[in-house]
């Protein structure tokens, strides 16, 4: 059983969260809430979200999986202003999400979830720890994109640097530790990592929210965030490109 | 190298071809721009009335018809295909001929604007990453994901019906038609692979076929009608290529 009502904005905030690295994905449904985790197709990259039942304005639930087509249900949110109220349930007999807005009704089809793997977290060591405004990183990472197709991030002791290098032009981005929410690291921790990943990963915080990132040495960065109100919590993982020389 | 006549008679434009490209067809890459008429019958019948386009005849045979828009040509002659030109009543014939399957296409010139004949040398392969490997290149390249001693025979088999991606024979020398599907297997893709094994069964007089339906999901409804149909499935893993070698994977942290 799943009936719940919610607010377009954090399905719409679920989809721009999870769509960049995956299509279709398998929502992980139980009384505290709905959760997905998924890798895109070449394993570089994995997305993790977590939605409280506290954030629907009203939620009952089993526990169960739908497999979803995220863009089909991304066209379907469309058709709502981010404030209005959504209503979701699934309906056993058709095997399909009924979803009401206003006055539509529109049922989806869902996938079947017995192929959908259950990716592994790895194992990780990442010692750094920096938080920064959404829209800092973000300017940084618009600024890179243009020069570069990657980008290398560096946490020391009192500053976090982003530098981007393509054939002509360099980008750099230093922010010393007054200028971040939080830095913290025993050791210099540098890593490289793809532009369009990590652009993809960075474009769903909205201005002012802080991202966390935990930082290694050649190992994949977590980056992490809260949406609506707390309620909800992504963290993805992205692995690391090797120096070239 | 590379020759080019503008604006010239229909008589001249014959002549001109016949110099530069026709002696050597297989060598050189022909560019006729003018006013033309095209008609094609084959696979389906289609007649394109008078209009300026762009007429490509490639080394190998292949010949398209472009418009002034669009991405795709509004016809096109595949590879292997001979193409012969004459004058007829004062306009430029291009027929081009296809034997198997049989296509014949004729463009009719009545205005030649532009004529460049090339050799073009290109031996580059052409690199993409990132992308999902082809699935059928990576069956035919290890068959045993198919099952253990499964020989690949043919690719893209014409039968009655259709073609067959992939004609194979398992270690019991029994046919085995593969049909592959990029994404989600769908009941109407059971419904092709069921009237490819049956092509094939009229093809070899009754004797046992079997049917493989190949893609990364398969649904349990698409399985269920599978099996009511005596036929199989295999749930083949997308593999992709990572972007570049410097790209490491997930998995290496694992």
């Amino acid at each position: 059983m799943f009936k719940a009502k919610v607010k377009a904005e954090v399905i719409k905030n679920i989809i721009d969260i999870a769509s960049p690295l995956v299509t279709e994905a398998k929502f992980n449904i139980t009384p505290k809430g709905i959760s997905l985790r998924a890798v895109d197709p070449a394993h570089v990259a994995m997305v993790d979200v977590d939605v409280k039942a506290s954030s629907f304005e009203e939620y009952k639930a089993d526990e169960m999986e739908m497999g979803i087509d995220l863009d089909k249900l991304g066209g379907i949110m469309k058709l709502a202003n981010a404030n209005d109220t959504v209503s979701l349930e699934y309906d056993e007999d058709t095997n399909k999400l009924i979803i009401r807005i206003g006055n539509l009704v529109r049922k989806m089809g869902l996938l079947d979830t017995a192929g959908m793997p259950d990716p592994k977290i790895p194992n990780l060591n990442l010692p750094a720890k920096i938080t920064i405004k959404a829209s800092e990183l973000f300017q940084g990472v618009r600024a890179s994109e243009a020069v570069s197709d990657h980008i290398s991030l560096t946490a020391t002791k009192d500053s976090f640097e982003l530098f981007a290098e393509g054939d002509t032009d360099v980008v750099n981005l230093k922010l010393p530790k007054d200028l971040l929410l939080e830095l913290n690291t025993p050791e210099k921790c540098r890593s490289l990592f793809s532009i369009d990943y990590f652009s993809n990963m960075v474009k769903p915080v909205k201005g002012e929210e802080p991202i966390t990132m935990h930082l290694g040495n050649d190992n994949p960065i977590k980056l992490e965030f809260d949406f609506t109100e707390k309620n909800g919590h992504a963290v993805y993982l992205l692995a690391p490109r090797i120096e070239s020389e | 190298m590379i020759e080019v006549a503008v604006n010239p008679s229909v008589d001249d434009a014959l002549r001109f071809i016949e110099r530069f490209h026709v002696k050597q067809a297989d060598k050189t890459l022909l560019v006729l721009v003018g006013d033309c008429m095209v008609d094609y019958r084959g696979r389906a019948r289609s007649f394109l009335d008078w209009g300026e386009r762009v007429v490509m005849v490639k080394q190998d045979g292949t010949v398209l018809v472009h418009r002034s828009t669009l991405r795709e040509p509004v016809n096109w002659q595949p590879s292997g295909s001979k193409t012969t030109f004459k004058v007829e009543k004062g306009l430029l014939v291009l027929r081009s001929h296809h034997v198997k399957p049989a296509e014949r296409m004729k463009v009719v010139f009545r205005e030649v604007l532009l004529i460049a004949v090339s050799i073009l040398f290109d031996s580059a392969q052409l690199a993409i990453s990132g992308m999902e490997s082809d699935m059928v290149n990576e069956i035919i390249s290890n068959p045993d994901v198919i099952e253990e001693g499964c020989r690949v025979c043919k690719r893209e088999k014409h039968v009655k019906s259709g073609v067959i991606d992939l004609f194979c024979y398992d270690k019991n020398h029994v046919p085995v038609v593969i049909e592959v599907k990029r994404s989600v297997a769908t009941i109407s893709s059971v419904h092709q692979l069921r009237v490819y094994v049956s092509d094939v069964k009229k093809d070899v007089e009754e004797a046992r076929v079997r049917g493989i339906l190949c893609a990364p999901r398969v649904p349990d409804m698409v399985k269920k009608l599978l099996s009511e149909y005596g036929l199989e499935w295999r749930e083949v893993e997308r593999r992709v290529v990572l972007p570049d070698e410097f790209q490491k994977s997930l998995k290496d942290f694992l």
